[in-house]
């Protein structure tokens, strides 16, 4: 086991490239970081750790600007304390060389030893499992869990399998909407990726603090159609490139019912601003968008304000329609952590 | 969905919820009763594919003594609110820790974690319900007691209890877990505390030396069950040998099963290989050296060539049969003679030792497990297919070749009619086999996880149609199985659950008994 100490405030951006992120400055010093001063780092030695790092590092340096922004803004408008205060050092990087399932005591001791650190950890799937139980062993608190996958013969000609299964594919389970990494992880993979669906289910529907930035922080997601099921209000469906019943037969849900526009009115398709978006800030692979949306959830920087139980964001555009890009097959696992 | 809660037991309101959960607080303290989203939620994650939502607890509580159990025991009865106990919870494959049904609370009991007694001379060892392999290990390890154990491939995180009490198995001459289990501490669901066997006995010292006591036998009802909370639990060690050779012997065809299990079923019931000898496909170890993808990246499942390649590419067989001799080395080397003499017959067994083979990742796990050592590598299996799917399906089968060469061609070809590959092995118990596949998918498909129920569900109706039944299951397929071994077994275990359990508050749905 190796540990690093980074500095990971790399790339500062700036408070307007924020907003154009579509992060306000008091939602991010209000963000979900709270009591968690400490955030750990840990990489499973798989072969997209560089790359879900990177993402990560991205995320943190993107808060770190916005508490320092905020923070000067506020200070100057004689506000300082609406604005969160509460600061948090660079993530400790811990790499298992081995892997997990030969450190396993090395992580079992860890995860014991460092109270008050949230983890962000990315690992294959046979660790996932072993960490799964170490996490419940040792007592620490589930925020996030994800499962990615990409299959590179995905969607067609399955003769056994479903049809239209996008060939990217994102599960998350969140403790609550206060976690949500999927609107995040859509803006990412948007503009680059033609199929890709994006799961999330909440154990609890309700954000703790629900309702008190929802206008500023909810926007629509751009480029996606957002539905909610006739007479369940916490499943929402945001669709790109096919119909809410197409999108909900893609991500396995088993609904019936009506999809309806989640504000109540017509959805509006808004491709403008997804493509607006400064260039020095796309990301250029999944792997590391999952990196970024993983971290942003545990700060809390996109929490999901309305009560929701379960949400899914899918794109399905015709093969051709967009250039493909050169993407290996590759599957790994995602946590967030607070021991 | 309700506000304070992420889940409520059947037909119990949050308002009878609430007042449950403050008497649970009453007796084991506000940090022993979890209710929270992010506490509950490495309760919840199973590998199975239905929805968690289906399995999720809506609570969990730390007891750490039998008159906390009592207590706990005495609340659910007056609220009519069910509990799912767990040890360590470590069942993966099979239900990990979560619930069998949605709502019920997990009693878990890894908090209940002291090593009680373990008896040199007589090599036995009592335990609660919370230790691990790891910490048993550890500990004779410490006392220098010359005890081995016998433990299944989550060695390390798993512990003996829960592993028993589910009937699982191990590697080592002691690999048939439930034969060496003597003597349990039982809390019944009216709050009584029963010692099996002698343990009934005041002042007896033969509690963890006799099985049997008096009268009807009664620790196997408390296996696979959900009849009462064991709260301690005696087993035999097995002294360390004075000398353990591992070996392997590879085939490299899938018809060679035959051969192989018409040569160790005699070796096995003379006692010549002691252990559990496992015949493990090339699919099954394949996980430890190699990734699917680099040999087959199309829909379906793996082909035959693909296999046929991998296995030369990573120096396996087809079949490998990892076994040990254990003993003096008087013993081994003349068991050894007999062994090699017997699969060296026919000209197609490789047979390779720690010598050949000693650094091979598959082969050291292998021996790690068989000598009842620490290895978590078997978790590479999930690797596989990625994704984190996985179910064991587990059907038992004769240790007669013939028997086995067509349970393989049946699940196989189920398999693949849902896409999906053959990784499997058989686990050689004396005159029985455990047939051991992981059915493994991506739980990020739903194509797949569709799949998979359906190929599940087909697997065990075909099995049992022809006969066979599954001796372990998980939690989505409980009442299937328990339905396939009759309506007559199933009515004798809902009598003596209604006798033993009247208000139906332990584990209901376990095995499929309510």
């Amino acid at each position: 086991m190796d540990v690093h100490r980074r500095n990971l405030m790399k790339g500062l951006v700036t408070g307007g490239t924020l907003l154009a992120l579509g992060m306000p400055l008091q939602a991010l010093a209000n963000a979900t970081a709270g009591s968690v001063r400490k955030f750990g780092l840990l990489l499973g030695n798989t072969p997209v750790d560089a790359a879900f790092a990177a993402g990560v590092r991205t995320a943190y340096a993107l808060s770190s600007n916005a508490r320092l922004n905020g923070f000067a803004e506020s200070e100057a408008a004689g506000r300082v304390e609406s604005i969160g205060k509460v600061w948090f050092s660079p993530p400790r990087v811990i790499k298992l060389k081995g892997g997990l399932l030969n450190e396993y005591e090395a992580v079992a001791k860890l995860l014991e030893g460092a109270r008050g650190v949230r983890w962000i950890a990315v690992m294959d799937d046979g660790s996932a499992a072993v960490f799964t139980e170490l996490m419940r062993n040792t007592g620490a608190r589930l925020i996030l869990r994800g499962s990615h996958a990409f299959s590179s013969y995905g969607a067609f000609d399955r003769p056994s399998f479903s049809r239209d299964v996008p060939e990217l594919r994102h599960v998350w389970t969140a403790a609550s909407p206060e976690f949500s990494a999927g609107g995040a992880l859509a803006e990412k993979l948007l503009p680059a990726y033609n199929s890709f669906s994006i799961v999330e289910d909440f154990l609890s529907s309700e954000h703790s603090s629900a309702g008190i930035f929802a206008r500023r922080v909810n926007k629509p997601t751009p480029g996606f159609l957002s539905y909610r099921l006739d007479g369940s209000d916490d499943v929402h469906l945001h669709c790109s490139g096919l119909s809410a019943a197409d999108g909900c037969e893609s991500v396995g849900w088993n609904k019936t019912g009506t999809w309806v526009p989640l504000n109540g009115r017509e959805p509006e398709l808004d491709e403008g601003s997804a493509r607006s978006r400064p260039a020095q800030l796309q990301l250029i692979g999944w792997v590391e968008s999952v990196g970024y949306a993983t971290m942003t959830a545990a700060i809390g920087l996109r929490s999901y304000q309305i009560p929701c139980s379960q949400r899914a964001f899918v794109n399905q555009l015709p093969l051709g329609t967009k250039r493909r890009r050169d993407v290996r097959p590759e599957r790994f696992a995602s946590f967030v952590i607070e021991t | 969905m309700p506000n304070r809660y992420i889940a409520l037991p059947k037909g119990i309101s949050e308002k009878t919820f609430d007042s449950a959960i403050a008497d649970f607080r009453n007796v084991l303290g506000d940090a022993a009763v979890l209710t929270s989203a992010q506490q509950l939620a490495p309760y919840i994650k199973t590998m199975m594919p239905v929805p968690d939502s289906d399995h999720t607890p809506s609570a969990a509580l730390m007891a750490t003594t039998v008159e906390e159990i009592q207590k706990i025991v005495g609340i659910c009865n007056r609220y009519k609110v069910p509990i799912w106990t767990i040890s360590t919870g470590k069942n993966l494959g099979y239900g990990s820790a979560a619930p069998v049904e949605r709502g019920q609370v997990v009693l878990d009991l890894k908090r209940m974690n002291r090593i009680l007694e373990v008896d040199k001379d007589l090599a036995y060892a009592l335990v609660e319900p919370g230790v691990t392999y790891k910490q048993l290990y550890d500990y004779i390890a410490e006392h220098k007691l010359g005890l081995w154990l016998s433990m299944p491939a989550p060695s390390a995180i798993a512990g003996p209890v829960g592993n028993t009490l589910d009937r699982g198995v191990g590697y080592t001459p002691y690999g048939e877990h439930f034969l060496f289990a003597c003597g349990m501490e039982v809390v019944l669901a009216n709050g009584e505390v029963l010692r099996t066997g002698m343990g009934s006995m005041p002042n007896s010292n033969t509690w963890q030396v006799f099985k049997w006591g008096y009268g009807p036998y009664l620790d196997g009802i408390f296996t696979q069950s959900n009849y009462g909370i064991v709260t301690k639990f005696g087993f035999w060690l097995m002294p360390a040998p004075p000398a353990f050779k591992p070996f392997v012997i590879q085939y490299e065809n899938e018809e060679d099963i035959v051969e192989i299990v018409e040569i160790i079923r005699p070796l096995r019931i003379n006692g010549v290989i002691p252990n559990a000898v496992v015949i493990a496909h090339a699919l099954y170890e394949a996980p430890v050296k190699a990734r699917r993808s680099d040999y087959v990246t199309g829909p379906g499942s793996i082909p035959d060539a693909a296999v046929r390649k991998l296995a030369k590419d990573h120096h396996l067989g087809i079949w490998n049969v990892y076994a040990a001799l254990y003993g003096t080395q008087e013993q081994i080397d003349l068991n050894w003679k007999i062994v090699t003499q017997a699969f060296s017959k026919s000209g197609k067994a490789k047979i390779l030792t720690e010598r050949e083979v000693g650094d091979d990742p598959a082969f050291k796990y292998r021996a790690s497990l068989m000598r009842g050592d620490m290895t978590l590598q078997e978790f590479s299996l999930y690797n596989w297919r990625g994704g984190g799917g996985s179910m064991w399906f587990a059907p038992v089968s004769q240790a007669r070749g013939s028997e086995t060469l067509k349970q393989m061609a049946l699940t196989k070809e189920i398999l693949a009619k849902y896409g999906l590959d053959y990784s499997g092995e058989f686990i050689v118990g004396m005159r029985d086999m455990h047939h051991i596949v992981d059915v493994l998918y991506d739980k990020t498909d739903p194509g797949q996880v569709k799949a998979a129920y359906q190929c599940f569900d087909e697997l065990l109706t075909t099995f049992s149609a022809q006969g066979y039944g599954t001796y372990r299951v998980n939690t989505a397929f409980m009442d299937k199985v328990a339905e396939t071994y009759g309506p007559v077994q199933r009515q004798v275990h809902k009598t003596l659950k209604k006798a033993l359990d009247p208000n139906g508050i332990l584990a209901p749905g376990k095995s499929g008994i309510r």
